[in-house]
């Protein structure tokens, strides 16, 4: 499984995020998290609100996005105001078998 | 260096083209245009064209031209969910998580596109093995590579999987339904068999590119397109002009 860097998002975060983003140019769809046992992960990020770099982040009940969205230009573009929004939040990297439940076969 | 406005009507470009080019943001260079009209002529005339519902040629010149339904411009346009990659040219790629374009409901598209008179296809820049859908949704998809030497398809239906060789994804994968019991597969344009598959509905759901349901392909994607049922003669038309159109591209 991948290795991936991920935001670690609220429910409540979440939904401010995707009433910031373009739904025709720049969408963002935050996944939960759920696999039983996603364990933590480790922030590593120098602006998340809250958190100092190598805090622990919790991940049971939280919805995750991919860290590249602040950083592609379509995003950066269409909805600036996202992209500020995310990079107030602690991103980690994770292990997307761990976080994630297996998809249906 | 000729003007854009020279190039879009000092030619003889079909409509189709004119109204397809005249949707994209940024202008394609003269050649991309005739590659362009010369694939929508090509498959004009082999009937495929007022078959589909949409046709996505994702390696385009531009993200936003890659995105365009080729059929319908401005109908039916994939938005990109979670920032898959593009790459001018080769396509979208997913990143086997969470990216993705969303496209419409199969369940109301554009008419073609039925329970029993159906075909989706796909076209793969690279191989992954995997057992998620590269196109489609719940109950429509393709896995252009999916296990040893297998595809999975589902085609308003449960799931076949067809032998493919070689096994790789890379290339035109393309299942065809036109009555109830069975559907035929292909690879390349040529037919991989009548695989039994009984049709049970279509899924009410976004059809996805890198994505299919809750499975995400990290194959980069270079063409989409889903409509009514094609003969194995308009599958191969349709399978010979993409492959002259990647090829333009270097893709």
């Amino acid at each position: 499984m991948a290795q991936l860097e991920f935001f670690a998002l609220t429910a409540a975060q979440a939904a401010s995020a995707q009433a910031l983003d373009d739904d025709s140019n720049a969408a963002i769809s935050p996944r939960a998290v759920d696999n039983e046992s996603p364990g933590v992960g480790l922030n590593l990020s120098d602006s998340a609100a809250g958190y100092e770099r190598g805090d622990p982040v919790p991940l049971t009940g939280m919805l995750v996005a991919a860290r590249r969205i602040a950083d592609d230009p379509a995003y950066r573009q269409h909805c600036p105001g996202l992209v500020a929004f995310l990079l107030t939040l602690p991103w980690a990297s994770l292990e997307t078998g761990t976080i994630f439940a297996p998809p249906e076969a | 260096m000729i003007p854009f406005r020279n190039l879009m009507f000092g030619r003889d470009w079909t409509a189709e083209t004119r109204v397809l080019v005249a949707a994209m943001a940024v202008p394609p260079a003269g050649a991309r245009v005739a590659q362009i009209d010369t694939l929508i002529k090509s498959l004009k005339a082999a009937d495929v064209w007022r078959l589909l519902d949409a046709l996505y040629l994702l390696a385009g010149h531009d993200s936003q031209a890659a995105r365009l339904n080729w059929k319908s411009p401005g109908a039916f346009t994939l938005s990109p969910s979670n920032a898959p990659t593009f790459l001018a040219d080769r396509g979208y790629t997913g990143d086997g998580a969470t990216s993705g374009l969303n496209g419409p409901n199969l369940a109301t598209f554009g008419g073609q596109y039925a329970l029993n008179n159906a075909h989706m296809g796909v076209w793969c820049g690279t191989d992954a093995t995997e057992i998620v859908g590269d196109v489609g949704a719940t109950l429509n998809v393709i896995r252009a590579h999916n296990g040893a030497a297998t595809c999975y398809l589902r085609a308003n239906s449960g799931a076949v999987q067809p032998t493919i060789s070689p096994a790789t994804a890379v290339g035109h994968t393309l299942w065809s339904r036109d009555n109830s019991d069975s559907i035929e597969a292909y690879k390349n344009g040529v037919s991989l068999g009548t695989q039994a598959l009984v049709s049970t509905s279509i899924s009410s759901a976004a059809f996805g590119v890198c994505y299919a349901g809750t499975g995400f392909s990290t194959k980069r994607i270079q063409a989409a397109h889903v409509g009514a049922a094609l003969t194995a003669a308009q599958i191969a038309a349709l399978y010979a002009a993409l492959a002259i159109y990647m090829a333009a591209l270097g893709a």
